[in-house]
């Protein structure tokens, strides 16, 4: 099942490209007020009085049942999350963070209540199945749910329940009419899914940031999974990057590729100045690797390798990415805005023993972030049920709110249909991660 | 050409693994008969283990590969021995196959079980391990690149593994060839009775094979992990299957030739990779090149197997238990079970969607699972592919429904009709192959599917598949779950009664006959290549039509829904009910779909109390748990081909006759056992039965013996002095073999005494009777024809001086010493068999028919021989059908008739009349020798 399971992997993570997460503009100036940052305040004046002033954390409009203040016995609104949890560690404990601080205040007076988490063990009929317990048996409000195997059968499953479900929008089930998934990035995989007709220059503009080159005359060679995220991604980027600027592009075995040297060989050929890697985890380390042992240098790029935690976990893979870059849809922790900040005390507020936010914990964070935002829309509306909820948020519109240096706004029922394309760049440098081009808004343009 | 090498040489350090591990697996297949499937489990063990000590722990290289690979996995190799693969060395195919599959979905979760709770409550401070990125490897961490000419480029991992190979290479040849353990280990693998009889001891050779390959094993999971690239089981898993193409190869008996094969197939893989420009657009392509290896491999290999489809040792049919039950009381426990499956579903389940969902999943499995019934179960053959069946149904029926609009019952019968062409596909294989190499083949034609057919996207609508929507057929809207689980019980029932009825059927017959025995079946007139095709294309159409349900069902199917290791679980659960009993399958489905939602969910009936609610296990130890628990069931019970359901119909039934027993027993005085009054036979003069003799070299004292339920030697006793000849004479059928067996220890005595100087030796196991001079030449000639002449002799004279005093006796074999003893004519063959006697003369030898089928003029020489060694004080047995040669040098002589001695005296009395009687059952003049009764011939 593993080379199954890579290619699950490979194929969530590659088509996650279509489009990138967004914060704010590259100048990091501000953007709008926060939403996190409020409700720190708000859990602090918790902590200082008896009763403290909603601030205008949510709409607004609702009244005091918006946030403010736990009602006694108040039914906790019940929340559960499915995932491989061998590629989101700490997808917990991201969760919890949010939950913690939240339920200083709770959302209509209810306070959240995390159920567990369930790991699929990348097993699609896994997944449905636990999806199954977690409503039918937990009697869940809302799930994070963050899996390559979260395949229609779930993600239809959970929309014929009605219950919403957030997570990092790469897969099909967070996107079109009629889903009830949301992705804190909007709907990656809008592309592949006949969806939008636009790709994002967040694919490729770091690039030119990173090597002072225009756009227009940066060379491409991209290497491509064998798979079906690789076969799509070849269809985008030969779409999106212009024909002469790729000189060269390749699939790549899916499974156990153990041998790169005719992959290595090409690059060499051609020295382009970007190569861009659309390949499954364990073959991009490999090839990063090999690429700098042969004395390559221009700039190796993916998509996948920004996972925060995994250098410290195994000095080889820092060793072999070294130097390497990774253009990524979270806003990484070496940005050190305020949203990463937040994080980091949220996290340490609610008893977390990572060092660091991890991907796992990242993820776990900004899934719960726009849950909650939306629950306090919903509860600014009236009472929080499935059926206001889908009112609320999909026949009123919802726009979430951003944070320096965190995620861009998205907004539904518009990212049902597109994702959001931010991004920024990272660089492996003397064994730990370093921000090379800090997180930023780029734009969607129509595909050739 | 730079570039052509470059790939050969980068894609041979993957093959060089794939050898690794393919040199290991034939070593163990050769040398124990069984084919261990788990191999790349103990692999994935080994390697999660040298990552634990070395990245986890901190340890550096050279202790934690040494902990590995030279404490752990001989440790290892020798439990395995211990609990799993002796006690199998006399199964079926079957049960081996079904055994090391239970093992290889145990292994790993057990690795993972005891990382996860020493994480969680020993606080051993190491990474859980579920997702490592780089292994470490054993030279330098992190690898370094070197350059080697013609600009191939190699990492010190590959390097790695292309020194280990080459010293494993190397080592195992000198092992085999040339080392005492070597030599047993071909010895036993050649003709195992026969080196039993040699002294060598089965045992210990097998052990060592286990020891020895799981070193090789751990060695591949250790350097081949970083070569990889992978941590996971399932990519040890598939290693394991590729090496098993190397394997067949090598013919599944030929190191050099599998290490060769691994080393083939990884260079194949690369070179395909880049040349097979053709084959770009198909997905997945290039992933299926050592399974194709493996089929191919498999075709060629099946030409010279000697065993054929359905090698099965013959099984005896199920035994009922019950039978001494009325029949209303043999199904009441049933219909109790049936009333309140669903007295449960439609009384307490009714808002209970989960569980509904999870009893629609139990049934739609239970007829998947029957399929296993029918080809495994009845037809004897071992299918590891029928994940295949249940997918290709499934795809075809969602395409045909969804985007062709078809209604669901034709979809349906479409799906089952693609799914019985598939299995005519898998079975033409079939019709040439048995045991292992159709599941070999079965196997790689599931993994193609998976890597190939069901990456069309044409076929399984990219990765999202096929929804289906649940139908209304009749009064069935299939949409309401309780509507659906009464559909699915009265497709399930309609299944089994096809069963039922095809077991009693005139096909049932001839599937049975097929599988114990095929030529004999040929002689009846039945068509094999009909049979088995027919059995596997029903299997393959029950598969799918379950499979289809099962979609159904479930909502949707797609290209992750099931893969073949799935089907290798299911086989597991089915071994563990029962796999030759409808009731066994279903019963399997149940369990297999509520487990999962049991051990995560818990168990919270509303009809209990809550103390014995559960509340679960988190969900990823739950899969631990529930693989550890099938997997090790299976194990157990593979070689129960019945399950757990006749293991407790048996107990039941034991408890039963006890209980009667002694209600008889206080009704009654309680009459004899019901076996035959031990009469002795009459022994008219001469052997002194029954009393110890201190001078007699060997003594039988009221020996019985037989195979099972037969007894075929009854109640003979017999003593042989030093330095005389006893002949044992008898007819065809007399129990001349069995009573040599029985001397040698191959066949165990039921009651009675076998004394050796005065010592008893019933117990005492052959190598050791061998070693302590009791020696049996065996009938047809006690050569190992796969080993020279001189490694023949070696086995019995390690000693090199003694060997030459064998040539010096018998000149032909120096002649000859270099050819394979098979090569030998027959009276050569015999001087072989007793020329190490010669020098080495045994305390008690007995010789098998020594005279049969050779030459008069070597008959003389070897009488010669045994006279010899009369004179150097050897006691001899020679068992013979024709009385006239032997008569010449026996002193004294013993008739063997229908398993008694019935008459035993010197020579010199022994007249025509007797020899008359013995052989042509004439009357005797004497009253005191009874002849066989017609009860006894019967029994016969």
């Amino acid at each position: 099942m593993k080379g199954w399971k890579l290619r699950a992997i490979a194929a969530a993570l590659a088509v996650s490209m279509i489009a990138a997460a967004c914060g704010d503009d590259d100048e990091g100036d501000g953007g709008e007020t926060t939403e996190t940052t409020e409700a720190t305040e708000t859990t602090e004046a918790a902590e200082d009085g008896e009763t403290t002033e909603t601030t205008e954390a949510a709409e607004g409009d609702g009244g005091e049942a918006a946030a403010g203040e736990c009602e006694d016995g108040a039914e906790p609104i019940k929340i559960g999350a499915l995932t491989q949890a061998q590629n989101y560690a700490g997808l917990d404990e991201g969760i919890n963070a949010v939950i913690n601080r939240v339920n200083e205040t709770c959302i209509g007076g209810r306070p959240l209540e995390f159920v567990g988490l369930e790991d699929d063990g990348s097993d699609p009929q896994r997944n449905l199945e636990l999806a199954r317990k977690l409503v039918e048996q937990d009697g869940v409000f809302a799930i994070v749910a963050t899996s390559a195997v979260l395949l229609p059968a779930t993600t239809d499953y959970l929309a014929e329940q009605g219950i919403p479900y957030f997570g990092w929008g790469f897969m099909p089930g967070f996107c079109g009419e009629g889903s009830t998934g949301y992705g804190f990035n909007g709907c990656l995989s809008a592309f592949a899914l006949g969806l939008s007709d636009s790709g994002a220059t967040s694919l490729y503009e770091p690039f030119a940031e990173i090597t002072g080159k225009s756009t227009d005359e940066l060379t491409y060679v991209i290497l491509n999974s064998d798979d079906d995220a690789g076969r799509f991604g070849d269809i985008l980027y030969s779409q999106l990057f212009p024909e002469e600027q790729v000189l060269a592009s390749e699939f790549v075995p899916a499974t156990g590729a153990a041998d790169v040297t005719q992959y290595v060989n090409l690059v060499l050929e051609e020295n382009p100045d970007v190569t861009i890697l659309s390949v499954d985890f364990a073959t991009g380390i490999t090839l990063k690797a090999a690429l700098a042992q042969a004395g390559y240098e221009g700039i190796v790029s993916d998509y996948t390798t920004y996972v925060p935690g995994l250098l410290e976990a195994s000095p080889d893979t820092a060793a072999a990415l070294e130097g390497g870059y990774s253009i990524t849809q979270l806003p990484p922790n070496e940005d050190f805005s305020e949203a990463s900040q937040q994080i980091a005390a949220d996290l340490e507020a609610a008893g977390s023993e990572l060092p660091f936010a991890t991907f796992g914990a990242l993820i776990g964070y900004w899934s719960t972030d726009l849950m909650v935002q939306m629950l306090e829309a919903v509860a600014a509306e009236g009472e929080i049920t499935s059926e206001n909820f889908f009112a609320v948020i999909e026949e009123g519109g919802f726009t979430s709110e951003t944070v320096e240096g965190g995620l861009g706004a998205v907004t539904f029922p518009e990212n049902h249909f597109e994702g959001v394309p931010c991004s920024a760049a990272v660089q492996v440098l003397d064994g730990a991660f370093a921000s090379a081009v800090p997180f930023t808004c780029y734009e969607n343009i129509p595909l050739r | 050409m730079n570039e052509f090498l470059q790939l050969a040489i980068a894609g041979a350090a993957t093959g060089a693994v794939y050898s690794l591990m393919a040199s290991g697996l034939v070593l163990s297949y050769s040398a124990t008969g069984i084919f261990n499937l788990a191999y790349g489990a103990i692999a994935f063990c080994a390697a999660l283990l040298y990552y634990e000590l070395n990245t986890g722990l901190g340890w550096s290289i050279v202790p934690a590969f040494v902990a590995v690979v030279l404490v752990f996995c001989p440790l290892l190799g020798l439990l395995l021995n211990a609990a799993v693969f002796r006690p199998l060395a006399r199964a079926t195919d079957e049960a081996k196959i079904m055994a090391t599959v239970g093992l290889l979905i145990a292994l790993p979760a057990i690795a993972r079980y005891i990382i996860e709770l020493g994480i969680t409550r020993f606080d051993w401070g190491i990474p859980d391990a579920k997702q490592v990125t780089l292994p470490p490897g054993i030279w330098r961490s992190p690898p370094s690149v070197s350059t080697l000419p013609f600009d191939v480029i190699l990492d010190s991992n590959k390097i790695a593994v292309f020194v280990t190979a080459a010293i494993v290479a190397v080592g195992l040849w000198a092992l085999m060839r040339h080392t005492p353990l070597g030599l047993h280990m071909r010895a036993v693998v050649d003709k195992p009775d026969l080196a039993a009889l040699r002294g060598v001891d089965e045992r210990q050779t097998s052990a060592a094979a286990w020891v020895i390959g799981t070193v090789l094993a751990g060695l591949a999971g250790v350097v081949g992990a970083p070569v990889i690239n992978s941590l996971q089981e399932a990519s040890f898993n598939q290693m394991m299957f590729v090496a098993a193409a190397a394997a067949v190869v090598g013919g599944l008996k030929s190191i050099p030739w599998a290490f060769a094969g691994g080393l083939l197939i990884g260079v194949l893989e690369s070179l395909v990779r880049r040349y097979a420009t053709f084959a770009e657009d198909i997905n997945g392509f290039n992933n299926i090149v050592p399974f194709v290896v493996l089929l191919v491999g498999l075709l060629f290999l099946a030409r010279d197997r000697g065993r054929r489809g359905g090698s099965v040792v013959a099984q005896p049919p199920p035994v009922d238990w019950t039978d001494d039950l009325s029949v209303w009381r043999r199904r009441l426990p049933w219909l109790v079970a049936v009333a309140a499956f669903y007295l449960w579903t439609f009384v307490f389940l009714q808002d209970n969607g989960i569980w509904l969902t999870n009893f629609g999943t139990g049934l739609a499995y239970g007829i998947i699972f029957l399929s296993f019934v029918i080809v495994t179960g009845q037809g004897g053959m071992v299918s590891l592919a029928q994940a295949t069946f249940v997918m290709l149904a499934s795809f075809v029926a969602g395409r045909l429904i969804v985007e062709n609009g078809l209604p669901w019952g034709v979809a349906l019968v479409v799906g089952t009709l693609v799914a019985v062409a598939a299995g005519v596909i898998v079975a033409l294989p079939a019709l040439r192959l048995g045991g292992l190499p159709l599941a070999l083949a079965t196997l790689a034609l599931g993994f193609m599917g998976d890597r190939l057919l069901f990456k069309w996207d044409w076929l399984r609508n990219r990765q999202s598949g096929w929804q289906f929507d649940a139908p209304e057929i009749g009064p069935f809207d299939l949409s309401n779950r309780t509507t659906m689980i009464v559909f699915l019980s009265l497709v399930l029932l309609l299944v089994t009664w096809m069963i039922w009825n095809l077991q009693g059927s005139a096909s049932g017959r001839s599937i049975t006959a097929v599988r114990n025995s095929e030529p004999a079946s040929v002689t009846s007139g039945l068509s094999i290549p009909r049979t088995k095709l027919a059995v596997f294309a029903v299997s393959a159409g029950v598969a799918g039509f379950g499979g289809v349900l099962f979609a159904t069902n479930n909502g949707s199917v797609s290209d992750g829904t099931f893969v073949t290791q799935t089907g290798l679980a299911w086989l597991a659960a089915v071994v563990l009910f029962g796999i030759r009993k409808p009731q066994g399958a279903i019963l399997a489905g149940l369990v297999t779909a509520c487990s999962s939602t049991i051990f995560t969910g818990g168990f919270h009936p509303a009809f209990l109390p809550t103390f014995l609610h559960w509340d679960g296990l988190d969900s990823s130890i739950s899969t631990y748990v529930s693989n550890i628990l099938f997997g090790l069931g299976a194990i157990q019970l593979a070689r129960e081909p019945d399950g757990i359901l006749s293991i407790t119909a048996r107990q039941n039934r034991e408890r039963r006759d006890k209980r009667r027993a002694k209600r008889a027993g206080a009704e009654a005085a309680a009459p004899e056992t019901p076996t035959v009054v031990t009469e002795p036979a009459a022994v008219p003069a001469g052997a002194g039965a029954g009393a110890r003799d201190g001078d007699a070299a060997l003594e039988l004292v009221h020996i019985r013996s037989g195979y099972g339920p037969v007894e075929v030697l009854r109640d003979v006793s017999l003593t042989v002095r030093p330095g005389r000849i006893t002949a044992v004479l008898g007819p065809n059928g007399a129990g001349k073999s069995t009573l040599c067996a029985t001397i040698a220890g191959l066949v165990p005595v039921t009651s009675g005494e076998l004394l050796q100087r005065g010592a008893g030796v019933t117990t005492i196991r052959t190598p050791k009777r061998a070693k302590g001079g009791i020696v049996l030449a065996p009938e047809a000639r006690g050569v190992f024809p796969q080993l020279t002449v001189r490694e023949n002799l070696t086995v019995w004279l390690p000693d090199a001086a003694d060997r030459e005093q064998a040539f010096d006796r018998f000149p032909v074999l120096r002649t000859r010493q270099d050819l394979p003893a098979g090569s030998l004519s027959g009276g050569e063959q015999q001087m072989l068999t007793l020329a190490p006697l010669l020098v080495r003369p045994p305390d008690v030898l007995v010789a098998d028919e020594p005279s049969l089928g050779l030459a008069p003029l070597i008959v003389e020489e070897i009488l010669g021989v045994f006279t010899e060694l009369r004179d150097r004080g050897v006691a001899l047995v020679l068992v013979e059908e024709k009385a006239k040669g032997v008569l010449e040098i026996a002193d004294e002589v013993s008739f063997l008739s229908l398993g008694r001695l019935v008459w035993s005296g010197p020579k010199e009395d022994v007249d025509d009349d007797l020899l008359h009687h013995v052989y042509l059952g004439a009357p005797l003049g004497g009253p005191d020798v009874p002849s066989a009764t017609a009860t006894e011939r019967g029994m016969q």
